[in-house]
């Protein structure tokens, strides 16, 4: 069980430690992602062939590819590790990686219940700190018919006129027979081709306009489909990769085990994961500070004939704003990384109109889906009414949560490439600055494996976790200097493959030890000991600001309503897995 | 708001086929105002991808409400209190799904309270006050029992209804699950608007 140990050392680093590359004796199996050469940039260009050369030309003068030699940071002349002055940044260099903290869930003018431009949130986004970020409208007729490729002009003027943040073009796919999810590519000359294809064949709303809650096997199937399709395209090279997560996956009981899994299995280097905590974080605010006093997410629902029946009641609800998949220990989560699945977590915005923002929808307002107004799948640009707005429930990109992302270099695909690997980390309210985690043997200090990767042990050795954590010393968006309060291990053994495809626990994952870490300031560096290591496992972290818990428990609490999300904070890393060879 | 007085022992599952509880419930509400005057409980349930409804009346009056009820163009499935034991023991499962098996799954639900949601029961017309402790729920309604999620639950507790409660049939209890809001207030589990996303398309 759960005990409480202070921190080994905690001292004062400064970043930029050559860590070396990751101990190539411990294979790294969480390679799901087959680079194509052409994207392979330890592949020069002399040994590709002619294709493959043109290809990486291409992607290059797209900007969806680093330069070969350029050092791990560079686009544009420009050092990635700079970030605008004030906000507390999260991108940081560590000699393997650079770590970029985005959004892949953000609504524009072209959704049906968004509001503001492309350049709007961009440039909130740049303020935020945010690297990279997917442009995710509802799927829908109207926007497949007309949005994508208006959303591409904006998009195009938005590469042009930020060259140092990565705008990416996506879609929030309704998934037949389930809930929305983050579908996207990296920038080519075929992005609003893909977008487009994908949209007209396998949206849900797009396939039964008329009726897209309708549930059914088809259905199911169809979702599938789709990520079969998109792992296609990547298979063919038409394009250099697509992934797919999932948004507040447990938001309505929508998303089934078996579906999850489903998805993972038509595409295990596509469907990489869902939201670690939905975005709508400001909608418990209470109505009196101006606030929609909903559920936290918007997480308010109950269970409807498209839920899953198994799931209890409580999973409609948020716990310290993360959805119940994630935060529930031994829950969805555990069940699919015990299985030895690599499924990951993001956080996101969500965002649609922003909490006491004083902008309101455009002109077109209850036009969007119809055929014969000018406004059919675009809204004209918000409007500033001067005055706070009333009952909205999110932030922008970065002003709250962020998915921060370990990529090899500071292009697209590399971003995408971690994310695809599980190179990543979420968290609220910017309640650390940075964290450096590893898995090693006994006598490696450095290298070792991180977020996402895989570490090779041989039976009976001794393993050993090392947390290198940033506190943020720092004002957060909201006013306060956070403290870091506790950090928690948690692991879980690999039992393999399940026999029922729709199991959501996994009773083994356990939290295994908890540091606490109150009044650590600066650095500090936590390391936990593995010893006489006999069976496969896996390792994630949660840290919190401990200012909210379940009664009687170390538990992130059912969130109430009114809640100030401020005021319960948490980080989640995705695991790393601990295989015996 | 007609609401439900106790002691019928008569069930009876209502299939339209639909799959639209808004639709469902108006349906119910509709043929009570035209058919009945006398019930008990109303409930719909979730069975086989569609919205059903159930419903209890007394005893003498379940053919009559069969009739009308059929009339009014559900399918629909009666037990009524000649069945003394386990009416799913007396009946062979059925092999498909078909909208009488539906309105008998939804009838053979409330009969043994477990899994359905209620709409009308026995002292709600006292749930459209804003705000009540659990000692009045418990008092004035035919709720057995409030059941917290998230926070530890006492009889002083205040559950801020707006006017709008729909306990559940679990484990042959009529049960209100709540979550917390602050100072020792709660909310029904279910909203009467919960946050619709794209206006309620997705």
């Amino acid at each position: 069980m759960c005990d409480h140990e202070a921190p080994q050392t905690a001292a004062l680093h400064t970043h930029g430690d050559n860590h070396g590359h990751e101990n190539h004796s411990h294979t790294d199996h969480s390679d799901g992602n087959d680079v194509s050469p052409e994207v392979d940039l330890s592949i020069p260009d002399k040994e590709l062939p002619p294709t493959a050369l043109s290809r990486r030309r291409f992607l290059q003068a797209a900007g969806a590819l680093g330069v070969a030699g350029s050092g791990a940071m560079l686009i544009g002349g420009q050092a990635a590790a700079q970030t605008s002055a004030a906000s507390p940044a999260t991108t940081t260099a560590d000699g393997n990686y650079v770590w970029l903290s985005g959004d892949h869930h953000i609504h524009t003018q072209y959704s049906p219940d968004g509001q503001y431009t492309v350049d709007q949130h961009v440039t909130q986004a740049k303020r935020n700190s945010i690297d990279w970020m997917v442009i995710t409208d509802h799927g829908s007729v109207a926007h497949q018919k007309v949005s994508v490729a208006r959303t591409n002009a904006d998009v195009l003027k938005s590469r042009a006129a930020f060259p140092d943040m990565m705008v990416f073009q996506g879609l929030e796919w309704n998934i037949p027979g389930a809930e929305h999810g983050t579908v996207f590519f990296p920038p080519s000359d075929v992005e609003v081709l893909m977008l487009d294809l994908f949209e007209a064949n396998y949206d849900g709303a797009v396939l039964r306009p008329d009726n897209p809650k309708a549930d059914s096997v088809s259905l199911e199937r169809k979702a599938v489909e789709g990520v079969h399709w998109l792992a296609e395209q990547v298979r063919l090279k038409r394009v250099p990769a697509a992934l797919f997560l999932a948004n507040h996956p447990a938001r309505r009981g929508v998303d089934s085990p078996h579906e999850i899994r489903a998805w993972n299995n038509a595409g295990p280097n596509v469907a990489i994961g869902f939201e670690g905590a939905p975005g709508h974080q400001a909608a418990a605010f209470p109505k009196s500070l101006g606030g929609a006093e909903a559920g936290r997410g918007f997480y308010d629902n109950t269970p409807s004939i498209d839920s899953f029946p198994g799931y209890p009641l409580e999973s409609y609800r948020t716990f310290g704003g993360f959805d119940w998949m994630t935060a529930k220990v031994g829950g969805l989560w555990d069940s699919l990384l015990a299985e030895g699945r690599r499924w990951w977590i993001t956080v996101n915005s969500d965002s649609h109109s922003i909490y006491r923002d004083t902008f309101k929808r455009g002109a077109g307002d209850g036009k969007y889906a119809d055929p014969t107004s000018p406004y059919f799948g675009a809204y004209g640009d918000p409007i500033d009414t001067g005055a706070p707005v009333s009952g909205n429930g999110d932030f922008w990109p970065g002003w709250y949560g962020r998915t921060v992302v370990g990529a090899a270099r500071r292009d697209y695909l590399s971003v995408m490439q971690a994310m695809g690997k599980g190179r990543m980390w979420v968290m609220h309210g910017d309640l650390i600055k940075a964290l450096d985690v590893r898995v090693t043997g006994t006598s490696a200090a450095n290298g070792g494996v991180t977020l996402g990767g895989t570490y090779l042990a041989r039976s009976g050795d001794d393993v050993v976790l090392t947390m290198k954590i940033t506190v943020n010393g720092a004002m957060n968006n909201n006013g306060n200097v956070n403290a870091l309060k506790r950090v928690d291990v948690i692991t879980g053994p690999i039992t393999g493959a399940p026999k029922d495809m729709d199991v959501f626990l996994a009773p083994e994952t356990v939290v295994t030890k908890s540091f606490d870490v109150t009044a650590i300031t600066g650095e500090v560096t936590l390391m936990h000991t593995f010893k006489d290591v006999r069976r496969p496992f896996y390792v994630r972290l949660r840290g919190t600001d401990g200012r909210a818990a379940a009664t009687g428990s170390i538990e992130p609490r059912l969130d109430p309503v009114p809640v100030d999300p401020w005021t319960d904070l948490w980080f989640y890393t995705n695991p790393i897995f601990i295989e015996l060879g | 708001m007609i609401c439900a007085e106790p002691s019928t022992k008569a069930v009876i599952g209502l299939d339209r086929g639909t799959t639209d509880l808004v639709l469902l419930e108006q349906l119910v509400l509709d043929w009570i105002a035209e058919s009945i005057s006398e019930h008990d409980e109303i409930a719909t349930h979730i069975i086989d991808g569609h919205y059903v409804a159930s419903i209890s009346v007394a005893a003498k009056k379940e053919l009559q409400a069969l009739k009308a009820a059929s009339a009014f163009g559900f399918i629909v499935s009666g037990i009524g209190e000649v069945e003394t034991v386990d009416p799913i023991a007396m009946t062979p499962e059925p092999t498909e799904v078909t909208p009488t098996t539906r309105a008998r799954q939804a009838a053979m639900a409330h009969h043994k309270r477990e899994g359905g949601r209620l709409i009308r029961f026995s002292g709600c017309d006292m749930t459209g006050l804003n705000e009540m402790t659990v000692s009045q729920l418990l008092a004035t309604t035919s709720i057995d029992e409030v059941v917290p999620l998230g926070a530890d639950l006492t009889d002083a507790a205040v559950v801020v209804t707006n006017g709008f409660v729909r306990p559940t049939f679990r484990g042959g209890r009529t049960t209100l699950v709540v979550t917390p809001l602050d100072d020792n207030r709660f909310a029904p589990f279910e909203t009467e608007h919960p946050h619709q996303c794209c206006g309620g398309h997705h």
